[in-house]
């Protein structure tokens, strides 16, 4: 017995059998359907632009399909629900601009974001003779619109590299200690391979910026892009999206060879597809270098069982470790002074430096917030200082606290008294109980679970028959 | 190989107290503070919200891999809205550890750029995601490169960014508690046994 066709190929049949191009965009405007006329006057199989996004992208090859889906991007009206008609600009690869009249048609709820737009086009081309000056009008501004989207998007990414670039030079890694000093030149090496690079250390201590550093040192001329991925709060499936979009190649184009995705806390990666991730990052065909920001040794997660261990050899062949601020309190006074110059170029109160009291001060705080407190700290210090220079009373209360509590002997351990806490928690809940009846003795009994005699007994025992004014 | 047992330690979870010292004394608690210019994003994002909310209420147990930490809200994170950048960071600085989500348009590009710039720095417990017009899909890669956790173009799609905020909010540090305010606050008045 011949099988009936499906009526998703009965529909791609009666489409494909009509002269008019059409063409069906999904709710991410990516193309999922083009007719056999919308091939033909496009030029192009449907293999190459099915599940392209009709929308403008950095710098699109003019002949590419990206350029080609850019095109058929519907006005904003459609994308917004609303039944339309614009005109479509193809420019061929021989350079001839064609254009046609089409109809937008959105499918879905109205008034809320489409499910499906369809566009219908004309059967022919709008004749230039026709309407010369119209079209020179429309045809020009759209493509040149276009161009001109696309040519300032791409220069906002370079000059957005060039600004990181100058923020996280290497030689901004401030600090004389040793730790520092054996950080920097771990920097220049890593800087001089593709090799992965895993940054340990405690949150605050500038392991994303190192990282950066690493990036933009080891191709200055020529920098890719830096993405950074937040495996801490980021659902195994989202971190799953951006890797496999990223080894596709398609966001970065030609420049993901030269570029980095850097997993920020990865030992707070989701153990769910793990397996999934190692095989893409750590196949052959991911075209991204790879870093990585952990508080320990992957190596150590892999043994206790938490990361698998050829991910966690994968992302570390060459680990810089940065110590904790407590451990490098030389350079607190150079790094103070570095954020207090931050701070300065922020605000329009010009503070110098700090007095020696207050330097004292920061040189005996344990930093358990490391880089981070520290910027935090004198930022709140500049905001509160009057004078010339940063004071130790200038300094966030906790530090002073601190500065008293080295003092001072330990304090005793904090204690509850038992009774008179559960006493205190009774008469907060048949406080509440009471208001919730509005006073009703009967209803808040019966919320209480007592009867009504006992919480009368309960109110005088806990003085609350007063308040009551029973 | 992660095992099943130690799944559960697995989760999103940092330790919120250790982070507590980067609150400024005079901070605010963590808000969901969101940046656009008309609304609409902003009822889609508490549509989504408060599906996400009901469905954890109908489980009876926590999901694999979700602590109960992380289980256990009592009403969906409440979405402040502003109409302006300079507004959206004003309420950042009052409450340095929020999740800020911003819509990206032509008009604010270079000021977003520029503000995420500096956010790593003077608001290193902050999280920022862009919501955008599908015309800008483009931008998208730019504003992860520069720092954004998360970037759609679909009001749609805003499941996974709730997921995020939520997340974002529950993990966050918190000022930190005496043993007997700890106490209090566990008490069955805090999940509306009484309330």
């Amino acid at each position: 017995m011949a099988r009936k066709p499906s009526t998703v190929a009965q529909l791609a049949k009666t489409l494909n059998a009509q002269a008019q191009p059409i063409y069906v965009l999904d709710d991410e405007a990516a193309l999922v359907f083009l007719n056999r006329a919308c091939r033909e006057w496009l030029g192009r199989d449907a293999e190459g632009l099915l599940g392209t996004t009709a929308a403008y992208h950095s710098a699109p090859e003019p002949a590419g399909p990206k350029a080609v889906a850019a095109a058929l991007c519907p006005p904003p009206q459609a994308l917004h629900g609303q039944p339309c008609s614009a005109p479509v600009t193809h420019v061929t690869p021989d350079g001839r601009v064609l254009k046609r009249r089409a109809v937008f048609v959105p499918v879905g709820n109205p008034g809320s974001e489409p499910l499906l737009i369809v566009a219908v086009l004309d059967a022919e081309d709008l004749p230039a003779q026709a309407a010369p000056e119209s079209a020179a009008a429309d045809v020009a501004p759209l493509a040149d619109e276009r161009e001109a989207e696309a040519a300032e998007l791409h220069e906002r990414i370079c000059r957005f590299r060039r600004e990181a670039a100058g923020r996280f030079r290497a030689d901004r890694l401030l600090g004389d200690s040793p730790a520092m000093r054996r950080a920097r030149r771990q920097v220049e090496l890593a800087a001089g391979t593709r090799a992965s690079v895993l940054l340990v250390g405690p949150p605050g201590s500038g392991r994303e910026h190192t990282a950066s550093a690493v990036h933009y040192a080891s191709d200055p001329d020529r920098v890719g892009s830096l993405v950074p991925l937040d495996c801490s709060v980021l659902e195994a499936d989202l971190v799953r999206e951006t890797v496999r979009a990223l080894a596709s190649g398609e966001p970065l184009g030609e420049r993901s060879a030269r570029s980095t995705l850097l997993l920020n806390h990865v030992d707070q990666l989701p153990a769910e597809g793990q397996g999934e991730l190692a095989g893409v990052l750590l196949g052959r065909s991911f075209p991204l270098r790879l870093m990585a920001t952990a508080e320990r040794p992957l190596a150590a997660l892999a043994r206790e069982g938490s990361m698998r261990g050829d991910l966690a050899a994968g992302l570390s062949t060459i680990t810089i470790e940065l110590p904790p601020l407590a451990e490098r309190r030389e350079d607190v006074p150079l790094l103070a002074q570095l954020f207090l110059e931050e701070a300065n170029a922020r605000s329009a109160g010009q503070v110098a430096g700090f007095t020696p009291e207050a330097l004292d001060r920061l040189d005996a705080y344990v930093w358990p917030g490391n880089l981070d407190e520290l910027a935090q700290v004198v930022a709140e210090a500049h905001r509160h200082a009057e004078g010339p220079q940063i004071d130790a009373d200038d300094l966030p209360r906790r530090l002073q606290l601190a500065a008293r509590a080295a003092a001072r002997p330990p304090r005793a351990e904090e204690t509850i008294i038992l009774d008179e806490f559960l006493g205190r928690v009774e008469r907060e809940l048949v406080r509440r109980a009471l208001e919730r009846a509005k006073g009703n003795k009967a209803r808040a009994a019966r919320l209480l679970g007592m009867t009504r005699p006992r919480l009368y007994r309960r109110l005088e025992q806990l003085g609350l028959l007063d308040e009551e004014g029973a | 190989m992660p095992t099943s047992a130690n799944r559960n330690t697995m989760t999103h979870e940092t330790d919120p107290t250790s982070q507590s010292v980067l609150l400024p004394e005079e901070a605010a608690a963590a808000r969901l503070i969101l940046c656009e210019r008309t609304g609409r994003w902003a009822a889609a994002l508490r549509r989504e919200l408060e599906a996400q909310q009901r469905k954890r209420a109908s489980c009876a147990e926590p999901p694999a891999g979700i602590s109960d930490k992380t289980y256990v809200s009592p009403l969906p994170p409440r979405v402040e809205e502003t109409r302006s950048l300079a507004r959206a960071f004003r309420a950042l600085a009052e409450a340095p550890a929020s999740f800020l989500i911003v819509e990206l348009s032509r008009a604010n590009v270079d000021a977003l750029l520029g503000r995420m710039a500096e956010l790593a720095r003077w608001f290193p417990l902050a999280r920022l995601a862009v919501l955008s017009d599908r015309r800008l899909a483009g931008y998208g890669w730019l504003m992860r490169e520069a720092g954004a956790v998360w970037h759609t173009c679909s009001p749609r799609r805003l499941a996974p960014l709730a997921a995020l905020a939520r997340r974002h909010l529950v993990s966050g540090p918190r000022p930190r508690r005496t043993l007997r305010e700890q106490i209090w606050a566990g008490l069955p008045w805090k999940s509306g046994v009484m309330e």
